[in-house]
């Protein structure tokens, strides 16, 4: 159906247009952008901690050559979690430039960072017993922070 | 100190690849479908790869730019098999100083207040990971 293709093309096309140049989240497009930043944050933190735990568990040898960087490369390849780690990663990525044509930069930075950065820090701490310090949710704060104004900073461009 | 090294090369790479890709990617033009027998007709690998070659698809910038992401990612790795999560996800945050001074002194996009406290914020926040790291 080429022509319900172009509609539905179009109709994407105006939402992003609406988006930045508003700087708001278009209200036909609220639903779709809530469950694509949904997908952003839970696939990105828990692709992360996959990641992480995927590394604990395997025997990267050191690197010392070239020929050793090859060998860690195949062990770390060969580590399922890390693999459905990286494939979350991806689906993260996915979903971001998905809402990112649903919705204003200026919103999507800020709740992408909060949304993992949290999300990471607090499934680290619970499932791979991480210490989170205050020092360092100091940090994870401040640096939110700064995002958030980075978005807002980037509202009226693409 | 390795560690340090391999956290450094993935921000920089980061920001850099994103930087080539972008500038990359606004330069695709591709070969009009009609003379290839339409979308259809890219289901023969042949003429598939004949679309890609006219295509500059793989323009020298994109290359660069992916060759980039892959050290990133491969940094990355590295960096989390010897350190905390929470220690090095948000340290990549500082991606976002490095591209506000691409975008100022390669790009001469113009950068506001706002952004630069933005930047100054996270300057703070990456600082005091790496102080507190223990």
């Amino acid at each position: 159906m080429p022509g319900n293709r172009d509609q539905s093309e179009r109709v994407l096309e105006s939402i992003a247009d609406e988006a930045n140049r508003t700087g708001r989240l278009p209200r036909r497009a609220r639903k779709r952008y809530m469950i694509a930043m949904t997908v952003v944050g839970v696939s990105g933190a828990v692709g992360n901690v996959l990641l992480k735990y995927g590394l604990r568990n395997t025997n990267v040898p050191p690197i010392e050559s070239i020929s050793a960087l090859v060998a860690a490369a195949v062990s770390v390849a060969a580590t399922p979690w890390l693999n459905l780690g990286v494939i979350l990663l991806v689906v993260q990525f996915v979903a971001l430039t998905y809402a990112l044509r649903s919705g204003p930069l200026s919103l999507t930075v800020p709740i992408r960072g909060a949304s993992i950065y949290v999300l990471t820090a607090l499934l680290a701490q619970y499932f791979l017993g991480e210490q989170v310090t205050s020092e360092r949710w100091g940090a994870i704060m401040l640096i939110l922070a700064g995002m958030t104004m980075i978005g807002i900073s980037s509202g009226g461009e693409s | 100190m390795l560690l340090a090294i391999g956290i450094i090369i993935a921000i920089i790479s980061s920001a850099a690849g994103d930087f080539f890709v972008k500038q990359g990617s606004a330069e695709i033009e591709a070969p009009p479908l009609e003379s290839f027998g339409g979308a259809l007709g890219l289901l023969n690998p042949r003429r598939l790869l004949e679309f890609l070659r006219q295509s500059t698809i793989f323009h020298w910038k994109l290359r660069v730019g992916i060759a980039l992401l892959a050290i990133y990612f491969g940094s990355f790795i590295l960096a989390m098999h010897r350190a905390p999560v929470t220690l090095v996800v948000p340290l990549m945050s500082s991606t976002h100083i490095f591209s506000t001074l691409i975008g100022k002194y390669i790009l001469h996009e113009p950068v506001t207040w706002l952004r630069w406290a933005g930047v100054a914020l996270i300057a703070c926040g990456t600082s005091l990971l790496v102080l507190f790291r223990e």
